[in-house]
C-alpha cells in the first residue's frame, strides 16, 4: 500500500557501511533514522557472493540446467563463462521471454588446441530495455520484486563445427539491481 | 507487541527522511515510520541468506550421478562447509531426472549430515525425463564449526535416477524468537515504535548494529564444487604431473570487511603411488608473494569420506589472505608423483565472518 510523502524509492549510491553511534543528546528525529535506513537498503540491494560453478569442463550437447534463488531486488541475472574454444552458449530462464546467446571465439577450438591456461573469461552483455527477440548477447530479465524468490536457469553450449569444439571450465553468474538511478518496487 | 517478519522489503521514499522531519510510527499508520524499520530490520534478519552450495553437474557417462541399485550405496557427492549462524533448516533445490516408466518406481535422492546423520529424501518420480526441480528440507546443526553434506542417489526396482545440479541455501526464517540470535543480531519489537516517539538510542543503535551484524556474519561463499566421490579412480580434476598443474581458478567479490577465504576440500592419490597434493593461491598471496596453502593428499577414499577431507583448521592449512571490498580470484593447483595420479574431488571455498 502506498503511504503519505512522494514515491522516490532509491536504493543508497555508493554507500560504505560503517557503525553507527547514536548520540543522547542528539535531536531524535530523522538524522539517525536516514542512516539505519540507508544502511537497511544497501543491505537488502546487495547481492553476496554466490558460488561460481566449475567442474574440469563442460562440454556441448547437454542441457545444463540449475535453480537459483534470486535475490530480492534483482532485475536481471548476466552470466559469465571461462571458456577456451569456439561455438555458441544459449542461455534462458523462467522469467525471460527470450533467449540470449554469446558467440566465443577463443581459440581455434580444433583438436588438441584446448588449454585451461589459456582460456579467456567472457560475459553476457548489459540488459536491453525491451529483448524482443531471441539470440541477443545480454543480460536475462527477471521479475524485479522486492521478496527473494526461486527461478530455473538452464545453459547449452554449442560447438562451432564438428572440428572446433567449446569448452566452458567456469560459470559465473551475477544478480544484478538496475543502477542508482531505479526505483525500487514497493 | 510482536516481531514481525514480512515476506518483502519496504522501500522508503529518501526524501521522507528530509532533515529535521518528524519521524512517524509507520507500517499501519498511513505514514512511513519506524515501524517501517524495524520491519524492514526483520526482515534482513529472516532473509538474508546467501546459498552455500550451488553446483551443477558436466556427465561423465551413463553411471554419472546417478543411482546404482535400489539401496543407497556409499555417497555420491560430499560437501564440506561452515553453517550460516540463525539458521537451522536450509533448502534444497536438485534438478533430477528418472528413466523408470513403471507406476511407484520413484528414485530417491537423499541428503545426510555427517555429524548427526539429520537426512531428508527427495522423491523422484517415474516418467521425470525432462530435467526437473524437486525441493527438500534439511536440518543443518549451525553450532558445528564445520560439517559435511553427503548425497546419496537410489534407484526404483527399474530405472536410472540421475541429478543434474543441486543448490542449498539457508530456509528464510518464518518467526524470530526475542533475544540475541547465534549470529549476534537481536530482532525488533513493535513496541519500540510509536507514533511521535522515535527510536529509543538503544534500539536505533540495536537496529544499525543488527545490520553490521548480518553483513559480517552471514557471508557468501564463492565455490561449493563436487565430483562424482563413487569414480575411485577418476576425476573432473585430476594430474599426473610431479610439479603443480593449474586445474581451476575461482573468481570471488568480497564485502568490506572480508578479508580472509575459509576453505575446504575433497581429494586423494593412487594407492601405487608416493605423493599428491593440491595447492591454493589466492590472488593477493600471488601479488605478495607469500607462502601458499598447500594440502598433502592421502591414499584413503571410502564412503562417507569424512577421512579424506582437508580445511583451514588443520595444522598448516590456512586460511587464505584476500582483499577486502575488491574481486580477486583462487588458483587452484593439483600434482600427482609423476607416475600415478591425483584428484581433487570436492572442493568450497567462502569468506571468513568479519570479526
Amino acid at each position: 500500500m502506498a503511504k503519505g510523502g512522494d514515491l522516490v524509492r532509491y536504493p543508497p549510491i555508493k554507500f560504505d557501511p560503517e557503525p553507527l553511534v547514536v548520540y543522547n543528546a542528539a535531536p531524535a528525529r530523522s538524522g539517525h533514522a536516514v542512516e539505519v535506513d540507508k544502511y537497511q537498503t544497501w543491505l537488502a540491494c546487495i547481492k553476496p557472493q554466490q558460488p561460481v560453478m566449475i567442474g574440469g569442463y563442460y562440454k556441448a550437447g547437454i542441457v545444463y540446467t540449475m535453480e537459483l534463488l534470486v535475490p530480492q531486488y534483482t532485475a536481471n541475472v548476466r552470466f559469465g563463462f571461462l571458456v577456451d574454444g569456439a561455438g555458441v552458449i544459449d542461455v534462458e530462464c523462467d522469467d525471460d521471454t527470450y533467449t540470449a546467446r554469446i558467440t566465443v571465439e577463443a581459440g581455434s577450438g580444433e583438436s588438441g588446441s584446448h588449454s585451461f591456461e589459456n582460456a579467456s573469461m567472457v560475459w553476457f552483455e548489459g540488459p536491453l530495455g525491451s529483448a524482443g527477440a531471441d539470440d541477443l548477447n545480454r543480460a536475462l530479465d527477471t521479475t524485479f520484486t522486492s521478496s527473494p524468490r526461486y527461478s530455473t536457469f538452464s545453459w547449452t553450449i554449442t560447438d562451432k563445427t564438428g572440428s572446433q569444439s567449446l569448452r566452458v571450465y567456469l560459470v559465473d553468474v551475477k544478480t544484478e539491481w538496475p543502477d542508482e538511478s531505479a526505483q525500487l518496487p514497493a | 507487541m510482536a516481531r514481525t517478519v514480512n515476506g518483502s522489503f519496504t522501500p522508503v521514499p529518501v526524501s521522507h527522511w528530509s532533515t529535521s522531519r518528524p519521524v512517524h510510527e509507520g507500517s499501519d499508520s498511513g505514514q512511513y515510520g519506524e515501524l517501517d524499520i524495524i520491519e524492514n530490520n526483520n526482515f534482513l534478519l529472516a532473509h538474508y541468506n546467501p546459498p552455500i552450495v550451488r553446483c551443477t553437474f558436466r556427465p561423465e557417462g551413463s553411471g554419472y550421478l546417478a543411482g546404482a541399485a535400489t539401496s543407497y550405496g556409499g555417497a555420491n557427492c560430499v560437501w564440506r562447509r561452515r553453517p550460516a549462524p540463525d539458521f537451522a533448516q536450509y533448502t534444497i533445490k536438485i534438478v533430477a531426472t528418472n528413466t523408470a516408466t513403471a507406476a511407484g518406481h520413484a528414485g530417491t535422492v537423499k541428503f545426510e549430515m555427517d555429524s548427526d546423520s539429520a537426512n531428508v529424501e527427495i522423491a523422484v518420480p517415474e516418467n521425470t525425463s525432462d530435467q526437473t526441480t524437486f525441493t527438500g528440507e534439511l536440518a543443518y546443526d549451525n553450532s558445528e564449526t564445520l560439517d559435511n553434506i553427503e548425497m546419496y542417489i537410489k534407484n526404483a526396482a527399474t530405472g536410472v535416477c540421475r541429478v543434474w545440479s543441486v543448490h542449498i541455501a539457508p530456509k528464510p526464517l518464518t518467526a524470530l524468537a526475542a533475544g540475541l540470535m547465534e549470529s549476534g543480531a537481536a530482532p525488533m519489537d513493535s513496541i519500540a515504535g510509536v507514533q511521535d516517539a522515535p527510536l529509543t538510542v538503544y534500539h536505533r543503535e540495536l537496529a544499525a548494529r543488527n545490520c553490521e551484524t548480518l553483513r559480517k556474519a552471514r557471508v557468501g561463499t564463492c565455490v561449493s564444487y563436487a565430483d562424482d566421490f563413487t569414480r575411485a579412480t577418476a576425476g573432473q580434476f585430476e594430474a599426473t604431473s610431479a610439479t603443480y598443474q593449474l586445474v581451476a581458478v575461482v573468481p570471488f567479490r568480497t564485502l568490506p570487511g572480508e578479508v580472509s577465504l575459509e576453505w575446504a576440500l575433497f581429494g586423494h592419490r593412487d594407492a601405487s603411488g608416493s605423493g599428491g597434493g593440491v595447492k591454493l593461491v589466492s590472488s593477493l598471496a600471488e601479488a605478495e608473494g607469500t607462502t601458499p596453502t598447500e594440502v598433502t593428499l592421502g591414499t584413503a577414499w571410502s564412503s562417507p569420506y569424512n577421512g579424506s577431507d582437508h580445511d583451514y583448521t588443520n595444522v598448516g592449512e590456512t586460511t587464505l589472505a584476500v582483499a577486502e571490498a575488491t574481486a580477486g580470484h583462487v588458483k587452484v593447483y593439483l600434482k600427482g608423483d609423476g607416475t600415478y595420479k591425483a584428484w581433487l574431488m570436492g572442493l568450497a571455498i567462502w569468506p571468513k565472518a568479519v570479526t
